[in-house]
């Protein structure tokens, strides 16, 4: 722990560490499965990546540096598309950020779908 | 700093199964799940640093791509009622 590249690898995975520890956080607090959405899915990548940034700093020989910078890639590319998945799947299945008042992408939805132009609106 | 950052992420891991176990609806499970697959993926890197045994990197990756079409199944069930439509 005495040379400054293992210091800075250790405070890369201290931040990653409070950056997972806040968005479970946020997932735990928050009221609606979007903010729960933004909240483990965005602040999660970049500490996710900042932890294993700072493990690439540690590791000996190049394998596995490279291993770590495809999981990094992998994960650049794959989270934003699982965040998408559940956010389209919630809305079509029927479910409306809270505090909505009036959905106006309804109508082209089920325009585009069968023809009835209703618009939902939020259940009390 | 090894060891807490792995406590740290544990802690994680579980607060979020604790969603998991505890959501209202069905999203809620599903985007807990990702967040505690995202999470293990970065604890089993961790892990690799930890053992000084880089065969952990191997199962990181391949647990991503698992976490990843586990979600994404999930989602399209969630969506449809079933897999195929």
């Amino acid at each position: 722990m005495s040379s400054p590249i293992a210091l800075l690898s250790g405070v890369c995975m201290l931040g990653g560490t409070f950056f997972a520890l806040a968005s479970v956080i946020g997932i735990l607090r928050f009221p609606d499965v979007y903010t729960r959405l933004h909240a483990g899915t965005k602040a999660l990548s970049g500490g996710a990546i900042l932890i294993l940034l700072g493990v690439a700093l540690r590791m000996e020989g190049w394998q596995g540096t490279a291993k770590i910078f495809m999981i990094i890639l992998f994960l650049l590319g794959t989270n934003p598309l699982a965040s998408h998945a559940i956010a389209r799947s919630c809305y079509r299945h029927g479910i409306l950020p809270r505090g909505t008042r009036e959905d106006d992408y309804a109508s082209t939805l089920h325009k585009k779908k069968g023809g009835k132009t209703k618009k939902r609106r939020r259940k009390k | 700093m090894i060891s807490l950052t792995l406590w740290g992420l544990l802690m994680a891991a579980l607060l979020g199964f604790w969603r998991v176990v505890a959501g209202p609806t069905v999203p809620d499970r599903i985007v807990a799940a990702d967040t505690v697959g995202t999470i293990f993926t970065t604890l089993l890197a961790v892990l690799a640093l930890f053992f000084e045994n880089p065969v952990f990197l191997d199962i990181a990756l391949a647990f991503a791509v698992l976490s990843f079409a586990d979600v994404l199944i999930m989602a399209k069930y969630f969506e449809h009622g079933e897999l195929y439509k």
